[in-house]
């Protein structure tokens, strides 16, 4: 965009309307030549016009050399001033029309003698500011310009088949120079976007058209053109050929098709058209299918002439057109080779138009302007068309046989068909409503004026005779006043109805043909236009952007084309930026399609390299990268709790709460022990609560200072916070879906104080607005709360709690070294007992029990070396604690059983031992003994507590009625909060993305940094099986 | 009015004059009284019988009904010191027949029953920090009873303004006092109170003899917070009464030698009771915060407990 914003050319629409004002006023130019040196007012337009065209690049300077002016705003408005003021008015008022009205006078003529005008005009246009108009452009602004420019030499040529090949190539020619116009005007004229809308519709309809067309021809089955092909004698150059292949058809192993196929091969300039038996019809079809699609492709003005007319659309058409014709029509009609000369194929496309002007007979309907702009293009593209009758190949043979005159071939093959096409064109003609028109047809073909007197045709074209037919068919169809017949050739009255009617059209041709300039780009870009304005629409489909739609990508072509211009442009600056071997690359990158397009339409290739402030460091520095102005990481601690303040209490509370818990789960430990006889080494899970440590996200990159808006991420850290607050509340665990749902209620809580506060900030009072502390006690009283609930909450459940889970805490130690004491109390070595005491209060006899005592992988180790103290203690511990609590519950009983001895236990029932029992017995211990591997029976009171079978009880009345309960088992000492129906899976703590404003570095974190790291892992698995779906702080503690 | 339809209008009677309503109240008073008083009770039982179901228990516990008013800290002390108490009492009851239980009650009855002190348990509450951890220590003796104390200044208050009400009174009205003292929905009237209350509909039909006493005390307290928001609102009506009187009619408030005697104190009309029980059923800015900025302002609400 840079070339353009800075463009010395730059002229928008504004100049160009004004351009086109002045340019509509002196639409005639004889009647300018006449009142050359008057109308001050426009004079002085003109003057304003040009000054500030050549100020344009005074007011948006440019960096480039090449385009830099020495001029300043100042100098062309203020000094020069005088000058121009004395220059203007006094050189001729064609002169005035920013330098352009004279070139094309000298223009027309140059082109006589060079075609190549429009090149020279393109090579030294840049440097020259205010670029002359290119010529094509000015045809284009005077209404007929073919005719006009048409030099005399090339129409005189005597034979009508070479008039039209002269034509064509000129047509092309122009065609050309109005593309290389149009390219020109890229860089001098901002166009906008406006009308590319229409185009792309228009596109998209003549590609219905098109398929619609196509569609229909298949349908009809092959056309005739292959069964036309015929390969027999009649073809001249291949004649023997084809004989010679007849003659041998059996030997040669080709299908007829194949055959076919090569045939057209060999004759390769032979197109689709061609056709052995009918002559001139390949010529003639060739022709007639360009002129078609040329006008098909004039989309904006044959889009209403594509198709058919509906019945629906029009009720009342067929009532008034008789004899419907469109362009598809005509196209099949091409296609089913209905048409057998030129002029049946001219008259149909003519009908077209006339059905149009004559349906739609208000003249102001909109229709009619397209439909004379498509009669007008019509006339032009005719003489491209070869005068040609079709016919058959056997009648012109006899005829050649015939006739001796050879010179006549040509003339009795153009004439009489133009006479007799003149002829018959008059009725359909007639039908136009123009008076005038028919007396003007019958004359103009008698006469054959070599002169045509058209009034404002350059001097150059003015006395170029126009072949006749050419200069008819214009004449009669023309609607500027150009193409006014003499007045010689044409009664006055139809001379007059004619400049009426063209008054009139032209009148409503005004508001399209604003600016030349304009149309010619409109025409020329179109299919460009369209193609862009597709693809863009593809992406805004819907009126929203389509995430969906491929991305827009840099095309190497593009960016070298892109590049290319610059170069051309001579901008040192922009060239100087690529590198070699990448413009080398581009350059040598083959041409692509051409497309008619500005560079601002390939938004992609015109972007310019990014200036990175990424640079490279050696080895050796530190950082590699650094960032400069545009990202940065992140600052630290947003999202983490500030370090002062009610967290830090909190968090002090919470480390009491872990630590009361850690006594807790030895007093249960201790009282497990108590009454158990035997220890299992799986039984006591380890209970090693770590530090709640806030773990920031992983570094990231944000652009922009500001709070970061992250859902996910604040989220993720609100529910952390919760967390939190529950496990301070006393919940050890709670389930996911407890805490999302507290999460989503407290959002929209604090999103309600936050909307509260906005209102409050925004609401102007008569005295001013609210203070700050003004607004936070307002959305506090309007949210339900006061300054003393706030108190109180800080008061009674932070601090006093605090204070309550120390005393807490205190009394638990105290209740624990309690249990231990009569365990310790008598242990031959103090030391010893110091250090069990120690390892209890510590903590780490859990250690004990589950690494070293219970654990069997070290088993055989501690049996080698012999017990080692710590578990040997641990032995002596369990049996004291059991054997102390023991005494304790039941210390009145052992009081009153130590009167006697007890009698002997009885010995354990053995095979031996059981013969002495009765018979009845036998048998049932013999099976229990079986059992039991031959070893002697455990007496039931013997068993471990956990083996015995309960007790029978009786009902009273007797009976057993129901079969043994089985022993409960589990200890059912753990907390209730575990019992909860239906926990759900356990959820793993996703480590939520973290994000910012701009560019996010999602990154998984841990979800807690371990202070202490030699907690087994084993453990933790337990004690995840041990509370399924529960959720507890220390696994969300991080974001 | 029918008046078979209220049972409880001497008890109520007896409670409003306990709680400073000097006068004797009319029997529409008392009724409308009980009418608030049972809609209370059936709420607080609703209620409570949900929270036992999301418990997952089917009969409600002491804890759900104390667990409807937790807010309440003085309220709660005063409950948990009222259970505490009558515990003491049954277990003195057990041990020692002898002991006057009914004195136990009473504040003045407090300071004999130091041994009991010992015994007396803690009522421990669910939401208490003992529960976040799974194992108990044994009671010590160093509770901190700071915050007990500041949620009996509350009761503290209420005891001084009895004991200034009583300072004056003769020996006979101080025993009227004391029965009055003794009035209860539930007392020795358990049977009665259910039926009244409609417990058969809304939760089981025999609850626990703690239930039946928690709701009678709470019967009392909504009595009494009634009949003291009456009492104020009729102050303020008679000021401004008085200051219009002064205004209208200055000629006739001139007192002559022989005048009957002035108009004693009316006594509180239900149109006192209705305005006092719509200041109390107010609903509190906290409930409706979250409905701020989401509509829904005239949304129906429950009864509001008192």
């Amino acid at each position: 965009m840079s070339s353009f914003s800075s463009s010395t050319n730059l002229r928008v629409q504004l100049l160009r309307d004004e351009r086109s004002r002045t340019r509509t006023n002196s639409i005639d130019p004889a009647e300018t030549e006449k009142e050359d040196p008057i109308d001050p007012l426009t004079a002085a337009c003109r003057a304003r016009y040009a000054r500030f065209e050549k100020a344009i690049p005074a007011i948006f300077p440019s960096r480039r050399p090449c385009c830099a002016t020495d001029l300043t705003v100042h100098e062309l408005l203020g000094v020069e001033e005088p000058n121009y003021a004395d220059d203007e008015p006094l050189t001729n008022g064609v002169a005035k029309d920013g330098g352009d009205k004279p070139t094309p006078v000298v223009r027309a003529r140059r082109a006589e003698e060079d075609d190549d005008y429009d090149m020279d005009e393109e090579d030294d246009e840049p440097p020259a500011p205010p670029p002359p108009l290119p010529a094509a452009i000015l045809k284009a602004r005077s209404p007929m310009p073919t005719i006009q420019i048409s030099s005399p030499d090339r129409t005189k040529s005597p034979s009508g088949k070479d008039s039209a090949a002269v034509t064509r190539e000129k047509l092309e020619a122009d065609k050309k120079a109005a593309e290389d116009a149009a390219k020109l005007s890229f860089s001098t004229i901002f166009y906008t976007l406006e009308s590319d809308r229409d185009a792309m519709l228009e596109q998209q309809k003549l590609d219905e058209s098109d398929r619609q067309v196509n569609a229909e021809a298949n349908a009809q089955g092959a056309p005739g053109k292959l069964s036309n092909a015929n390969l027999g004698a009649s073809s001249l150059t291949l004649k023997h050929l084809i004989a010679r292949i007849d003659a041998k058809r059996e030997r040669v192993a080709v299908s007829d098709m194949e055959l076919r196929n090569l045939m057209s091969e060999v004759k390769k300039n032979r197109s689709k058209w061609a056709s052995e038996d009918k002559i001139g019809q390949e010529e003639l079809y060739e022709a007639a299918e360009k002129v078609v699609l040329e006008l098909r492709a004039q989309t904006e003005h044959s889009t209403a002439f594509l198709n058919r007319v509906n019945k629906r659309e029009a009720p009342d058409y067929f009532n008034i057109i008789k004899q419907p014709m469109d362009l598809g029509t005509v196209m099949k009609k091409l296609k089913q080779l209905a048409y057998k000369s030129k002029k049946e194929f001219i008259d149909d496309l003519n009908l077209i138009w006339q059905n149009c002007l004559q349906y739609n007979a208000d003249p102001k309907h909109y229709l009619r302007k397209h439909a004379i702009a498509m009669q007008k293009m019509t006339q032009n593209l005719i003489p491209l068309i070869p005068d040609i009758t079709i016919r058959d190949r056997a009648e012109v043979e006899a005829e050649e046989a015939g006739a001796h005159d050879q010179d006549a071939d040509a003339e009795s093959d153009d004439e009489p068909i133009i006479t007799s096409r003149m002829n018959r064109k008059a009725p359909g003609t007639s039908k136009a409503k123009k008076g005038a028109k028919p007396v003007r047809t019958e004359s103009t073909p008698e006469a054959k004026p070599p002169i045509v007197n058209i009034q404002g045709v350059p001097d150059g074209a003015r006395d170029s005779p126009v072949p006749a037919h050419m200069l008819a068919e214009a004449s009669s169809l023309s609607q500027n006043g150009f193409a006014t017949p003499p007045l010689a050739h044409t009664p006055s009255n139809g001379h007059i109805s004619q400049l009426d009617l063209d008054s009139t059209i032209e009148k409503y041709e005004v508001d399209d043909d604003l600016d030349p300039e304009y149309k010619i780009w409109k025409t020329m870009t179109k299919k460009s236009r369209a193609r862009a304005a597709s693809e863009r629409h593809k992406l805004f489909r819907g009126d929203k952007i389509q995430l969906d739609e491929p991305a827009l990508i840099r095309a190497r072509v593009g960016m070298g084309r892109y590049i290319r211009s610059e170069l051309a442009h001579g901008d040192k600056d922009a060239a100087k930026d690529i590198k070699a071997p990448l413009a080398v690359a581009v350059e040598d990158q083959a041409e692509e399609v051409d497309e008619m397009l500005p560079n601002y339409y390939k938004v992609m290739d015109s972007v310019p390299e990014v200036p990175w402030n990424l640079s490279w460091l050696g080895d050796d520095e530190e950082d590699v990268d650094k960032f400069h102005e545009n990202l940065r990481l992140a600052p630290k601690g947003g999202f983490t709790q500030p370090p002062a303040g009610l967290g830090k209490v909190m968090d002090t509370n919470m480390k009491v709460i872990q630590d009361t818990r850690k006594i807790c789960h030895k007093i249960g430990v201790i009282k497990q022990m108590q009454t158990q006889t035997q220890i299992y080494s799986n039984q006591f899970g380890k209970y090693d609560p770590k530090e709640f440590v806030e773990q920031e996200p992983e570094d990231f990159l944000v652009s922009d200072d500001g709070p970061i808006m992250s859902a996910e991420v604040c989220r993720a850290a609100f529910q952390r916070s919760i967390g939190k607050i529950f496990y301070h509340a006393g919940f050890e665990d709670y389930q996911p879906t407890a805490l999302d749902l507290v999460t989503d209620i407290a959002t929209s809580f604090f999103q309600k104080i936050g909307k509260t506060v906005m209102l409050y900030q925004e609401t102007v009072l008569p005295t001013g607005r609210f203070e700050p502390d003004e607004i936070l006690l307002h959305t506090l009283a309007e949210n339900g709360l006061e300054i003393d609930h706030l108190e109180s909450y800080i008061r009674d459940d932070i601090e006093r709690l605090g204070g309550k889970l120390v005393q807490l805490r205190e009394r638990m130690r105290g209740h624990l070294s309690d249990l231990l004491r009569p365990a310790l109390q008598d242990v031959e070595n103090p030391e010893a007992a110091e250090e069990d005491m120690g390892h209890f209060i510590n903590g780490d006899f859990t250690d004990d029990i589950g690494d070293d005592y219970y654990g069997f992988k070290d088993l055989g180790l501690e049996r080698e070396f012999g017990m080692s103290i710590s578990s040997g203690l641990m032995r002596v511990l369990q049996g004291r604690i059991t054997s102390s609590y023991q005494a304790q519950s039941s210390s009145s009983a052992t009081v009153m059983t130590t009167d006697y001895t007890p009698p002997p236990p009885f010995e354990p029932l053995s095979r031996e031992l059981l013969k002495d029992q009765i018979g009845l017995v036998q048998n049932f211990f013999l099976a229990k003994l079986h059992a039991n591997g031959e070893e002697p029976l455990v007496e039931d009171e013997d068993l471990p507590i956990k083996q015995r079978a309960p007790k029978p009880r009786l009902p009273p009345n007797g009976k057993i009625t129901t079969p043994r309960k089985r022993p409960v088992s589990g200890q059912g000492g753990n907390s209730k909060k575990k019992k909860r129906p239906n926990p759900p899976p356990p959820v793993a703590t996703k480590p939520p993305p973290a994000g910012s404003t701009a560019i996010i570095a999602p990154t998984a974190t841990p979800p807690l940094s371990e202070e202490n790291n030699g907690a087994a892992p084993k453990f933790d698995e337990k004690d995840m099986d041990n509370t399924p779906g529960m959720m507890s702080p220390e696994s969300i503690m991080a974001v | 009015m029918a008046n078979d339809r209220f049972k409880y209008k001497l008890e109520i009677q007896q409670m409003m004059f306990v709680s400073g309503e000097t006068g004797e109240p009319s029997p529409e008073t008392t009724g409308i009284i009980e009418d608030i008083v049972r809609g209370q009770v059936i709420e607080m039982l609703i209620q409570a019988t949900a929270q036992a179901a999301r418990r997952g228990s089917r009969s409600i516990s002491t804890d759900d009904l104390i667990f409807l008013i937790r807010h309440d800290k003085a309220k709660v002390s005063r409950l948990r010191t009222y259970l505490s108490w009558k515990e003491v009492r049954k277990t003195a009851k057990d041990q020692d027949r002898d002991v006057d239980t009914a004195d136990l009650v009473d504040d003045s009855a407090a300071g004999d029953a130091l041994k009991m002190r010992q015994k007396r348990a803690k009522i421990s509450l669910p939401w208490e920090v003992s529960s976040f951890f799974s194992e108990q220590p044994p009671e010590g003796d160093d509770e901190d009873d700071e915050e007990e104390a500041e949620a009996n200044v509350a009761t503290l208050a209420r005891l001084k303004s009895a004991d200034e009400r009583t300072k004056g009174m003769t020996k006979d009205e101080y025993v009227h006092f004391s029965e009055c003292r003794q009035a209860s929905f539930t007392f020795r009237k358990s049977k009665r109170f259910r039926e009244w209350a409609g417990f058969g509909l809304v939760t089981d039909a025999k609850p626990n003899d703690d239930i039946v006493d928690i709701l009678g005390f709470l019967t009392f307290e909504i009595v009494q917070v009634l009949t003291e928001e009456a009492l104020r609102i009729k102050d303020a009506e008679d000021r401004l009464q008085t200051t219009n009187k002064e205004n209208d009619k200055k000629r006739k408030r001139d007192r002559f030698l022989f005048d009957g005697p002035g108009e004693g104190r009316t006594p509180v009309e239900p149109r006192h009771i209705e305005e006092a029980f719509r200041r109390l059923q107010r609903p509190r800015a906290k409930s409706k915060a979250m409905r701020n900025f989401e509509g829904g302002g005239v949304m129906k609400t429950r009864v509001g407990l008192m």
